[in-house]
């Protein structure tokens, strides 16, 4: 058969399932989250560690115990513990998983994402799979707070400088990497290269950046969460587009008032482009998926 | 406006169909067709001869899903359209790119024997798809039903363009090793 017949097969796949991927499912989180992730079990594990030497009565030095120190309880380390949310509708988590608690218990624990499995093996999506990935033990659930890297104690998950000056990175119809920085100067993209041991320099591109990554994410957050809120009716989708260094903004018909409300995001300004596109407006979708 | 309105306007063979349609589901649909051909012209008179094929189609049919019907019209006019003129120096690389990956799960043969199982084989991809997570489901249906680009679909997941590429390439091949099990030698 050639690959011409097979896209026209393709062609024929249920409406439902064309439909269904008409509006984006956003995977929870992004790298970042496993370092606030990381930083958090960090400090788990101090307080753990701390509370056995106290509460065993171990010295931890030559000097007489202190029985009347109080050793911090792990409630007080910088995590919090408490119910978990209900969940959020499939698809409209923000990309980065910072603003969802969801979102970082599913990037830390992994998803289906990356494991082979037999195609015919039922995968839950949606709540339902969030829920379970959530349970800390029988009938418990966790939730972990995600804490800016500065607050975090023990100096895990430190921004390293590049991350200021990170625009972002993509493959080219050349296979070539492409990378976006703000500053695009030697010192950068030295450290790009120290960074990134697979990157070759032959087959890397810089590029001068508009917009950090970091800004262009916590954008697209925004964003999506007023979609979330019903906010933006119009918006059929919201992407980060990091080989234009942009956000993507569909809406399903021109309005100038909706397109004006999204701009506002924009703090900067000229980050987000709008477009009519695929998909439809949120509402609908959410009441479908509810 | 309600899709069970708009089709029961063109059952009523009421011009005001088309209107409907186009301010509901033009930009879905140009969107479609601009991924395959990667022209807006092109893209617009896709879109157009998709109106007239639905206005021809019903009222015999009823869609159940009106988004999905006026899609498949206009990806099957935009892909012929494409194969007509081989688009690919107009930056028709997308579509190019998407079809070169699923030559992965193809012989390349012009095998008659094969169309004579086509609609066999249309339900055992519908049954693979479904038993994918939801996410690769999505991954699978943007790059190869609607041909969004890697970056595109990668910007929607939130992930990067090498997890997304990644993904593809072992749902292609869970897929080619799926049809082979069932006998389908492609």
């Amino acid at each position: 058969m050639r690959k011409e017949d097979f896209f026209e097969i393709l062609g024929e796949l249920d409406d439902d399932i064309v439909k269904g991927a008409a509006a984006p499912v956003k995977k929870k989180g992004n790298w970042k989250v496993w370092g606030s992730v990381a930083a958090c079990l960090a400090l788990l594990c101090t307080a753990a560690a701390y509370q056995l030497v106290y509460r065993s009565g171990l010295p931890r030095d030559s000097s007489p115990i202190d029985m009347d120190i109080q050793p911090p309880l792990i409630g007080d380390a910088g995590v919090t513990v408490s119910p978990g949310p209900d969940g959020d509708p499939a698809g409209y988590s923000p990309a980065s998983g910072f603003e969802s608690k969801n979102g970082a218990i599913t990037e830390a624990l992994g998803t289906q994402e990356v494991a082979e499995t037999d195609p015919m093996e039922t995968e839950t999506p949606g709540r339902a799979g969030q829920e379970n990935l959530m349970q800390g033990g029988p009938g418990q659930e966790i939730t972990v707070e995600d804490r800016p890297a500065q607050e975090n104690p023990v100096g895990a998950g430190s921004v390293s400088p590049l991350d200021k000056v990170w625009g972002g990175s993509y493959t080219d119809e050349n296979g070539c990497m492409v990378v976006w920085l703000t500053e695009n100067t030697p010192e950068n993209q030295r450290r790009v290269f120290e960074e990134n041991p697979g990157l070759k320099e032959a087959s890397t591109i810089f590029r001068t950046a508009d917009f950090s990554l970091v800004y262009l994410t916590e954008l697209l957050e925004d964003i999506s969460r007023a979609m979330k809120n019903k906010e933006l009716t119009l918006v059929s989708s919201a992407a980060l587009r990091e080989d234009i260094n942009r956000v993507e903004v569909t809406m399903t018909t021109d309005d100038a008032e909706m397109a004006a409300r999204i701009k506002a995001f924009d703090t900067v300004g000229g980050a987000v482009i709008i477009q009519c596109g695929a998909g439809e407006a949120v509402d609908v979708v959410v009441e479908k998926k509810l | 406006m309600d899709d069970n309105d708009i089709i029961r306007l063109y059952w009523d063979r009421n011009d005001m169909a088309i209107q409907a349609t186009s301010e509901k589901y033009g930009c879905y649909c140009r969107a479609i067709a601009r991924n395959i051909l990667c022209s807006d012209e092109d893209a617009e008179e896709c879109v157009n001869d998709a109106y007239l094929n639905a206005w021809n189609a019903m009222p015999e049919h009823w869609p159940e899903q009106l988004a999905a019907f006026l899609g498949k019209i206009t990806r099957n006019l935009a892909f012929n359209r494409y194969r007509h003129s081989r688009a690919l120096k107009r930056g028709g690389g997308e579509t190019a790119l998407a079809l070169d990956e699923l030559a992965d799960c193809v012989s390349g043969d012009n095998d008659i024997e094969q169309e004579i199982h086509r609609r066999e084989l249309v339900k055992a991809v519908n049954l693979f798809v479904r038993g994918l997570s939801e996410q690769k489901r999505y991954i699978f249906v943007r790059r190869y039903w609607y041909a969004d680009s890697v970056s595109e679909i990668a910007g929607d997941m939130g992930m990067r363009q090498g997890s997304v590429s990644k993904t593809l390439e072992r749902i292609r091949k869970q897929l080619k090793a799926y049809l082979t099990e069932r006998g389908y030698e492609l």
